[in-house]
């Protein structure tokens, strides 16, 4: 190879080189790539229309964090040479840097160490503090305040503001430093942040992510919202509304507000999530303003996919109290794997400004620390500009006398402009000159509100409020106004005139956007009355958002208005609105309010359709004796409501399982119900005798577990109560039905209820199944399941073994299911091996070896026939792993491994996959007060329960209570998927993963492609069901009916010739062709016409919701609010390859709908 | 901010004489003083003013200073916790304490605690009790610091006041209990209530009223000092504290740097990483963290020469007298 295409190419070949030994890493360390800025200039893709500059560069600045300009246009900028770990007996010595571009040109020619000796500073935010200017630095435990007295731009006094951040992991220490609109330092932490703060107000503390709000003047430091793994990015748009990246959530944008909660917040029982579900990670966020950037830039949003070297840039649309995001086309991209953007902000010029990290390796728990592949040297600042539009002069702050023309940039077109005018006077406490200059505005000039909200804001930046101007605002024609001077006059609510009546109003207010602020201001006013106002926004249309709002302020201020309402012959308004009480008393979710349900019960004034909600709550959290009036209802009302008969009994049930809580009273009253035409109803009524111990019906359930026809469900119920009934009658029972005289599904449950009451004898008859059963009859992984969650009935089944002899196919399954379990028993596994006849040592790998696989992926490896394998069935790869969130939730979604990953930690990871596991895919296993072994990754986990999702995709809900031991697990990915790979297989397993997210063919596109469709499953019920029905019955929502997920494929089509073929019937009367059923969902926010575009659709029948429509090629729908099912049949004689369809606006159409992409 | 010079705060501190008769408080050859805290205590770390002061008040003996401080933390070891209960924090605070091998503990507690007023000082008297109990089982001298007041005209808590009145609260509480089991008490509610202190806005006894700034270590130190009955002759102190020319002198700028290398070594960064459920991943690097051991250990070698050289210095002026 020539040395040119050495230079050229180097990159990729480098970091093909994933070398696990750091010897031979060093030896290569020639093939660095080239660090060249200019270079890397020229790989770099614009969107049309844009151009790009360097601004700087190492080695003016290396390895930028995070950046933020001044008043005088400076950019001053974090940088970390020492992440990620101070090496023993290293000066800590990271650098806060400051830029300047004094001609105006585009580029930085000065470079200012504005301050050394700091550690992994990961923020910084200049600003003046006690009247001396300088900045605030997030630096590891603390912030500081890094003065500046003599203006040389070095720090020369240090102040610090804020100690006890945590430091579990420098990749979320203390980050994204941001001036909100109202004068407040918000601040971000990441997931294993654990953050405790002495402020004069007592002391904060944050567990896991969120976004702390900071005043210095007051020294007030709140929570602001909470949730996300590592929330990088943060910007308050034009109305001081806060959007939200994560650079390790998979959620895309999301809008968040005060006391909003999104997922891993620690403790949190409900979480709202992003707007871009399915999205890669994104890290910084800038909003696009000002006359630099064409109109249709205006609002955009511009984030970063480090992982994938993006930038990228999304539209955001209102949508009731929330925002519809939708990516557009990127503003960057490349194939340069050191280009590493990491921040963006808007430059004084009104030039988009991106800081570089510059590193081809960014993970941090899963590349050692000291792989010297880590760059710690280089960074750059690049600079977005528009061809053929000049750059903006930059804004001038004149703080000397009035201030009268720095409150005229207030009205600037330019964000840039508005605020730093408002951060240049942000500690005169100019009230008086500022309603001077307020009074003398032309109220019938544009942007007059927006103008007063900025004075608003800059007041409230002082600490000071003009009730007047406030109580203008509220009323303001423009719906952001008033939703903005709402969260105003709740921060402020204790130093604000009485507008108490004012806020309240605005909880029935006609935008839903305001109502929602309203909810959430009223936290800050301790009354019931307060959350009385609140609950008034139940009056007018609700959605997820306020619906959360809601939920939280009643849940916080329950203290004020619980008691009030508990209270004997109580008199609380909130009984006057039963509705509004409901959702009070189910945002609370604990026993103390089964009386005040009893009471909306009894009273008779709920309505109809609220009762059986209600019921069922009571019958969770209630006492024996409101237990007995659920169990009364069941009884009394058979066969006139299956449907709320089976809720109540599974709440019953669950009362039971997880709170140890029975009806008082005769329980064998039940047995009504074992004859119910319901069968659903009879097997819970059931399931619900064994639970309970109901020794008297012992008899009606032997004579229905000893069936000697087809078992129904409520047959096998019998068999599972009769394990919980316990006791030698049951085991006797058991061992006669695990015997061949009965049918193989008789026989699996009576397996499964022995591993509970004898294991020793399960082990036998488990074995005496699997050897003797027809291949299908036996559901192999249930059973074994119930095997391995259970020690000592694992133990009888590996001695039941060691004699035995299992077919090798359910050897396999059964090997399988061993090896995924929580703690894979390797006994167990040998002796199922053995019993198999089938070799067990899987695929091992030498470091020579994984070096020389990576070679091969690279020379051989081919992207579509890995892509073909990734989606085969067998390997399950599809079942646990979403791309771009279309997919199984198990394990992380691989929209952009390859970008992120080397391909050494791809062989690894399929190979050992416990190698390094993923935070937060790490599973947790417990062991319940039954001896139940579960396993699965933590979804959250409240102060009631721990909901795990297992390898199954289930959630799964543990009651803390019933929790006795409690570890850390392994990866929920089996060992061995790959075992059985041809080595060329995994070869184009591996080049297909290294592809993800790289520009190229398997980088996700942002339209609305179908990627998630679900195929039918040819269940013998929806087969039949199919028979005696139309086809179109499949086009219903039928429960009956089984579909399970496929992928298409990132050529957006779905692949039919693995896809089940149904009919195909044909004599002298009739002819039905062979068809495939496969369905998708779309989720439709604003209703309107919307496009379905078929690749072609004359071969296809297609209904929505059930209804058949005309098969187009471009099928003009106008669906409602709401999720919709698009089910589609497609003639196999006509089509046998692949079908694709995607969503398109219609010119001019409102509509707001996207693909539906997880289930 | 310029600091005023240091020597004429030190005035007071030297001077202070003791009311208390107990036996008289000494630290030996061989000690190791732990001091365990919250912010109070973890900031002190960086400023290392206490550990100069006790350091000179023994310049003589060889004793050795470890800063287990931890903001926010409260008797209960809350801040400890990392991801685990608060029950977590208090194991972890008690194996810290045990690690460090201390003969002499100062424990600061109470500013946090105190905000939860009259109604939570039942549960603190227990949790504090809890606490002694575990140092006291290290058989080490004990000292008591209690809590500071916010300053009245800095802070900016509108409710300042009940705050104080809760923090005496706590203190007097603190040193009830204390007095019982026969420790030394250090009440730091008498000097912050001072009109110096309470009025202090421009020298930085706090940083924002309410945590203790860099001057205000020193302006502690009377309390310690007077509590102990240190005597540290005035101007080795001053010398000690800052040259003429505004650079620190090397006993202080290598006690700085001990504390900084034992940060690194008992809170190390990416903890989750070297020890935590992450530890598979880059539990091989977590040997660099014993790598401060040394480091630490070379360090206070530099003290004991820093501390020798102050010794014979004083030699020599008593000989020339």
């Amino acid at each position: 190879m020539s040395k040119q295409t050495g230079i050229r190419f180097g990159v990729a070949l480098w970091l093909g080189f994933a070398l696990s030994s750091s010897a031979q890493a060093q030896r290569d360390l020639k093939n660095i790539p080239p660090t060249d800025p200019e270079q890397e200039r020229q790989a770099l893709e614009l969107a049309d229309g844009l151009e790009i500059n360097l601004y700087a560069a190492d080695p003016l600045l290396a390895k930028p964090v995070q950046m933020n300009f001044d008043a005088a246009g400076r950019l001053w900028v974090a940088t970390s040479e020492t992440y990620p770990h101070i090496l023993p007996g290293q000066e800590a010595k990271d650098k806060i840097i400051v830029l300047e571009d004094a001609d105006h040109d585009g580029r930085a020619e000065k470079t200012t160490v504005f301050a050394d000796g700091l550690l992994i500073p990961t923020g910084v935010e200049p600003g003046t503090f006690g009247g001396v200017a300088g900045a605030f630095v997030a630096n590891s435990t603390e912030v500081v305040f890094l003065g500046d007295n003599d203006g040389d731009l070095k720090s020369d006094f240090r102040s610090t503001l804020l100690s006890g951040f945590g430091t579990e992991d420098t990749h979320h220490l203390l980050h994204t430093l941001r001036w909100g609109p109202d004068g407040r330092l918000y601040m971000n932490q990441s997931i294993y942040i654990h953050s405790h703060i002495e402020t004069p107000y007592g002391v904060r503390r944050l567990g896991g992510g969120g976004i702390w709000q900071y005043h210095p003047p007051t020294q007030r430091l709140e929570i602001f919202s909470r949730g996300w793994i590592n929330p990088w990015g943060h910007q308050f748009d034009k109305w001081g509304n806060s959007l939200v990246t994560d650079g390790a959530g998979g959620e895309g944008i999301n809008y968040t507000f005060p006391g909003a909660t999104f997922p891993t917040a620690p403790g949190a029982p409900r979480v709202l999530s992003g707007l871009n579900p399915g999205s890669p990670k994104y890290c910084g966020l800038e909003i696009i303003s000002g006359r630099h950037f064409p109109d249709d830039w205006q609002g955009d949003l511009i984030t970063c996919d480090f992982r994938a070297h993006r930038v990228v840039r999304f539209k955001l649309t209102e949508s009731g109290s929330a925002y519809v995001s939708r990516e557009q086309p990127e503003v960057i991209k490349t194939s340069h794997v050191a280009f590493r953007p990491i921040d963006v902000r808007m430059g004084p010029d009104g030039a988009l400004y991106i800081a570089d990290w510059y590193n081809p390796i960014i993970q941090h728990g899963e590349v050692d620390f000291r792989d010297p592949r880590r760059d710690h040297v280089h960074g750059r600042i690049w600079r977005v500009t528009v061809k053929g539009r000049k750059p903006l002069e930059p804004p001038k702050f004149n703080t000397e006398g009035t201030l009268e023309t720095v409150y005229d940039q207030l009205r600037s077109p330019e964000a840039y402009t508005r605020h730093f005018a408002k951060r240049s006077v942000a500690e005169t406490e100019d009230v008086i000159g500022l309603q001077q200059w307020l009074a003398k505005l032309d109220p019938k000039s544009e942007g007059y509100d927006h103008a007063r909200l900025e004075a608003l804001w800059l007041m409230q930046t002082w600490d000071a409020v003009d009730d007047e101007l406030l109580l203008s605002l509220l009323e303001s024609k423009d719906h952001h106004v008033r939703a903005a001077a709402v969260r105003v006059l709740g921060q402020l609510i204790d130093i604000a005139g009485d507008l108490q009546p004012a806020l309240v109003a605005r909880a029935i207010d006609e935008h839903p956007q305001v109502r929602l602020e309203a909810v959430c201001a009223l936290r800050n006013i301790q009354s019931p009355e307060a959350v009385a106002a609140a609950l008034t926004v139940l009056d007018r249309p609700m959605d997820e958002f306020l619906d959360f709002a809601l939920w939280q302020t009643c849940r916080e201020q329950k203290d004020v208005w619980l008691p009030t309402v508990l209270a004997a012959d109580s008199k609380s308004q909130l009984y006057e609105k039963p509705t509004h009480l409901e959702f009070a008393l189910r945002a609370v979710d604990e026993p103390a309010i089964v009386p005040p349900l009893v009471r909306l019960l009894n009273d008779g004034r709920l309505p109809e359709d609220r009762r059986e909600g209600v019921l069922e709550l009571v019958a969770r959290l209630g006492a024996p004796q409101d237990l007995s009036m659920i169990f009364r209802r069941v009884l009394e009302s058979p066969n006139q409501d299956a449907d709320q008969q089976l809720a109540l009994l599974n709440a019953l049930t669950s009362a039971a399982t997880t709170r140890n809580v029975r009806p008082a009273g005769d329980l064998s009253l039940l047995d009504e119900l074992l004859e119910a035409a319901d069968e659903r109803v009879a097997s819970a009524a059931v399931k619900l005798l064994g639970v309970w111990k109901v020794e008297q019906s012992r008899g009606d359930l032997v004579r229905m577990a000893e069936t000697s026809g087809e078992p129904k469900p409520r047959n096998l119920a019998a068999i599972t109560a009769l394990a919980d009934l316990g006791g030698s009658a049951s085991t006797q029972s058991l061992v006669k039905l695990a015997s061949d005289s009965f049918k193989p599904a008789v026989r699996q449950t009576a397996v499964v209820g022995l591993t509970k009451v004898y294991p020793s004898a399960a082990g036998q008859a488990c074995v005496a199944l699997l050897t003797s059963a027809e291949p299908g009859t036996v559901n192999t992984v249930a059973l074994v399941e119930a095997f391995t969650t259970r020690a000592p009935a694992a133990a009888a089944l590996r001695n039941a073994l060691a004699s035995a002899k299992l077919p090798a196919d359910v050897a396999k399954l059964a090997v399988r299911t061993a090896r995924s379990s929580a703690k894979p028993d390797q006994a167990l596994v040998d002796a199922l091996l053995k019993a198999g006849g089938i070799s067990g040592t899987g695929l091992q790998l030498t470091p020579e070896q994984v070096v020389q696989l990576v070679e091969e992926v690279k020379a051989k490896g081919d992207a579509a026939r890995g892509e073909a394998l990734f989606h085969r069935k067998d390997l399950n790869c599809v079942k646990c792993h979403a791309i771009g969130g279309a997919g199984g939730r198990v394990g992380p979604d691989l929209v952009s491994i390859g970008a992120s990953a080397q391909l050494d930690y791809l062989v690894d990871s399929l190979v050992q996959p416990n190698k390094a596991i993923k935070e937060g895919y790490h599973s947790l296993v417990v062991v319940t007060d039954e001896g139940l072994t579960i396993s699965g990754v933590k979804v959250r986990e409240t102060d009631k329960d721990l909901i795990l999702r297992n390898a199954e995709d289930q959630e799964l809900t543990v009651p803390l209570k019933s929790i006795e031991e409690r570890s850390q697990g392994l990866s929920l990915m089996p060992a061995g998927l790959v075992d059985n790979l041809t080595r060329g297989e995994l070869v184009d397993l591996v080049k297909f993963l290294g592809e993800l997210g790289k520009v190229g063919p398997y980088q996700l596109k942002p339209d609305r492609t179908v990627r998630r469709w679900e195929s039918f499953v040819m269940t013998q019920q929806g087969v039949e069901l199919l028979r005696r029905n139309r086809l179109g019955i499949a086009a219903t929502n039928d429960s009956r009916l089984t579909w399970e997920p496929v992928l298409a494929r990132f050529d957006g089509a779905l692949r039919l010739d693995a896809l089940g073929v149904l009919g195909s019937v044909k004599n002298k009367f009739m002819k039905v062709p062979p068809f495939t059923l496969v369905r998708f969902q779309i989720d439709v926010q604003q209703p309107g016409p919307v496009d379905l575009v078929f690749d072609s659709a004359q071969d296809l029948q297609i209904w929505i919701d059930g209804k058949p429509l005309e098969p187009a090629d471009r099928l003009r729908i106008e669906p409602s609010a709401g999720r919709h099912t698009v089910t589609v049949a497609v003639d196999r004689e006509v089509r046998n390859d692949r079908l694709s369809c995607r969503l398109e606006d219609m010119p001019g159409s409102k509509a707001q709908a996207v693909p539906v992409t997880v289930k | 901010m310029k600091w005023p010079p240091l020597i004429a705060l030190l005035c007071t501190l030297v001077a202070a004489p003791s009311l208390q008769a107990a036996e008289k408080f000494e630290l030996h050859d061989g000690d190791r003083v732990v001091f365990l805290g919250n912010t109070l205590i973890e900031r002190e770390n960086t400023h290392g003013y206490w550990e100069l002061m006790l350091t000179l008040a023994f310049p003589e003996r060889n004793v050795t200073f470890r800063n287990l401080g931890w903001s926010g933390d409260t008797v209960w070891g809350e801040s400890r916790a990392g991801f685990g209960t608060q029950a977590d924090g208090f194991k972890a605070l008690t194996s810290q304490v045990n690690e460090a091998k201390p003969t002499v503990i100062f424990v600061g507690y109470g500013n946090v605690e105190a905000f939860a007023g009259d109604a939570g000082l039942p549960k603190f008297r227990e949790g504090f009790g809890q606490l002694l109990d575990v140092l006291e089982a290290t058989k080490a001298r004990i000292v008591v610091l209690g809590p500071t007041l916010q300053s009245g005209k800095m802070t900016p808590n509108p409710n300042w006041e009940a705050c104080n009145k809760n923090a005496a609260t706590y203190s007097a509480a603190m040193h009830e209990i204390a007095a019982k089991r026969g420790h030394r008490f250090v009440d730091f509610t008498q000097s912050t209530s001072q009109e110096s202190y309470q009025q202090d806005g421009i020298l930085g006894l706090t940083e924002d009223g309410n945590t203790v700034g860099a001057l205000g270590y020193l302006y502690l130190l009377d309390d310690i000092s007077a509590s102990l009955e240190l005597s540290i002759k005035e101007e080795l102190a001053g010398a000690q504290l800052e040259n003429e020319d505004g650079t620190t002198p090397p006993l202080l700028t290598h006690i700085r740097k001990k504390n900084d290398l034992f940060f690194h070594r008992w809170r190390p960064q990416n903890e989750t990483y070297l020890f935590g459920f992450r530890k598979h991943e880059q539990g091989n690097n977590a040997k660099e963290v014993f790598e401060f051991d040394p480091l630490v250990a070379a360090e206070e070698k530099k003290i004991a020469a820093a501390r020798q050289e102050i010794v014979v210095g004083l030699k020599n002026a008593g000989g020339n007298k």
